[in-house]
């Protein structure tokens, strides 16, 4: 355990060097939730350099390696843009502010509690994520069987790797494959997804906004339980709030900076699920079509920071590994010859989620409603759009899946629906602060006006 | 209070509720159990669905020389036979029955039925020639 906390705290410590780069005028909450995105990317692709290069990365190398980055990292020159915000007037309703973060902080402690109560165990990790970064820890490289073993089929081979080698690289730090140390990296993403929703609305907000993002994120138990640690969608829901965060800050603020934010999480969401990189590609229309006082031919340049890293990506994983033997879907069921089955099967999906998901989750989506039609709007609404968008899509794809159409929507659409949560949760408190905040908005940093503001 | 501010506190309430219901009892059990902690693979969730199974992987991973590929013979009735074989013999290949391969772990089996068999606990591992 102790050498895996150390590892994620090398791993924050270096990112926390290299993004000052490109957090500049952002709080200490949102620079730590960067930091520990920037850090294990690092960490993992320093990991990934060495065993393509053959060198067998242990603490020592990793820690060299980690260090070397961080003294150029220090060397080098703070990145402008954005400005240093002012500090946050005191919220009017300060007691929503403590009350939230009390919740927040309640939530986390119960999240870290049971995700390291025992060695992962879902049955995801077991057969796709934890076999792929042992297998990878314990061979020293990315093992060719991983993609072409027709045992391992079930393991989905066209799934990104990120997550497996981050599992190898804190394994690798540790010199020990202990499955109950690694499940650590979980509430360190349930906390850095909290700073990540805190610090942006409490910088483009307010505080008390932040605060009940925090909240909601925190005590998102259907996400955020014991049955969901070793899975990807608690590190894709933590890199699509930073995505998401990125996105609304490089509407306003396309400074360099911030597209180096956005290009740094389009990467982390693409290469830890395929979901990541559909709401990449969402993001990317929602900004074709977002009105925005700009100067012409920039917004080619935030599409390229937001695209190009996940389609390199894509690219890079698809040419190295895809054998494209095994799919989950079947895509001849669009062609129009097979469209009344196709048909059939969205009809099928839209009843099992309409009388299973749908009606468990009643309450939440009504409360959600309700807020959504008290609340005053908010830029961040922009996210609804792509957020609705990849609803309909996850729930659309379950029609082609090769086991079924409702098998597919009862095994996977509750949890990846789970995962988007703490991009909804930034609407809400983006919407739900500025009600108890009783009109008034702090000053921000110049070019990035406060979400209250541009109502 | 304004009546929309009520209305969104109250939302708020029942979004928050409606959130940490699923923890329910079982879930701040868990959480309790995380404070002492447990690193044993067997007794945890994992092999939940058969005990048994757990020792009979562990002993097979023992018994076959380092490195070599074990053909598993576990029953159909859960994903989760074949899942923990792959993922606790890994690095260790686990290969099909009809792949030739010379160690087979039949979970299930009685005593050593053959000279070339070891007995494990809860099935025996065959040594084809």
């Amino acid at each position: 355990m102790t050498a895996t906390l150390l590892a994620l705290a090398a791993a924050t410590a270096v990112g926390f060097a290299v993004s000052r780069c490109f957090t500049r005028g952002l709080a200490l909450p949102e620079r730590a939730a960067w930091s520990f995105a920037c850090g294990l990317l690092i960490h993992a692709g320093l990991y990934t350099a060495g065993i393509l290069l053959r060198v067998s990365p242990g603490p020592r190398k990793l820690l060299l390696a980690e260090g070397v980055v961080l003294a150029a990292a220090l060397l080098a020159r703070r990145g402008g843009g954005g400005g240093v915000p002012a500090p946050p007037p005191r919220d009017k309703w300060r007691g929503v502010w403590l009350l939230s973060l009390a919740a927040a902080a309640a939530g986390a402690a119960l999240f870290a509690l049971s995700a390291v109560a025992e060695p992962m165990w879902t049955t995801d990790f077991l057969a796709i994520w934890g076999l792929k970064g042992k297998a990878i820890f314990f061979a020293g490289r990315i093992p060719e069987s991983l993609f072409r073993d027709p045992e391992l089929a079930w393991s989905h081979p066209e799934y990104p790797l990120f997550l497996p080698l981050l599992f190898a690289s804190l394994a690798a730090f540790a010199r020990d494959w202990n499955d109950r140390a690694l499940a650590l990296l979980y509430p360190a993403f349930h906390v850095a997804t909290m700073l990540a929703a805190y610090g942006f609305l409490a910088r483009r907000a307010s505080r008390a906004a932040g605060a009940i993002a925090a909240a909601l994120i925190g005590l998102f138990f259907p996400l955020y339980r014991a049955g969901h640690v070793g899975m990807a969608d608690i590190p894709l829901a933590f890199g699509l709030v930073l995505l998401s965060s990125a996105f609304l800050d490089v509407l306003e603020d396309p400074s360099l900076s911030v597209r180096v934010r956005l290009a740094l999480t389009s990467l982390f969401c693409a290469a830890t699920k395929q979901e990541g990189l559909l709401y990449a590609g969402l993001l990317a229309a929602t900004m074709l079509v977002a009105p925005r006082p700009m100067k012409r031919g920039l917004r080619s340049l935030d599409l390229v920071a937001l695209l190009l890293p996940p389609a390199a990506h894509t690219a890079l994983f698809r040419a190295s590994f895809d054998r494209r033997d095994h799919r989950d879907f079947d895509l001849t069921l669009l062609s129009p010859g097979r469209w009344p089955e196709l048909s059939g099967r969205v009809w099928e999906v839209a009843g099992r989620l309409l009388t299973e998901e749908v009606a468990a989750a009643a309450l939440a989506l009504v409360a959600i409603a309700a807020l959504l039609l008290c609340t005053p709007r908010s830029p961040a609404d922009r996210l609804l759009a792509p957020l609705a968008a990849q609803l309909v899509i996850v729930a659309g794809v379950c029609a082609l899946s090769v086991y079924g159409a409702v098998w597919h929507a009862r095994a996977s659409f509750g949890r990846t629906a789970a995962a988007l949560f703490p991009v909804a949760a930034i609407i809400l408190g983006a919407r739900s602060g500025r009600i108890f905040q009783g009109g008034g908005v702090g000053s921000r940093a110049p070019g990035l006006p406060s979400i209250g503001a541009v109502l | 209070m304004s009546a929309r501010r009520a209305i969104a506190a109250l939302a708020l309430l029942v979004l928050v509720f409606s959130c940490v219901w699923p923890l329910g009892r079982d879930g701040v059990r868990r959480a309790s159990r995380g404070l002492r902690g447990d690193d044993s693979r067997l007794e945890g969730t994992g092999f939940a669905f058969d005990r048994a199974y757990g020792p009979f992987l562990y002993a097979a991973d023992a018994a076959a020389p380092p490195g070599s590929p074990i053909a598993v013979a576990a029953p159909r009735t859960s994903e989760l036979y074949v899942y923990q074989a792959h993922y606790t013999l890994a690095p260790r290949r686990v290969a099909a029955a009809s792949d030739r391969t010379r160690y087979i772990a039949v979970y299930g089996a009685g005593g050593p039925p053959a000279a070339a068999a070891r007995s494990l606990p809860g099935g025996v591992l065959l040594l084809r020639p």
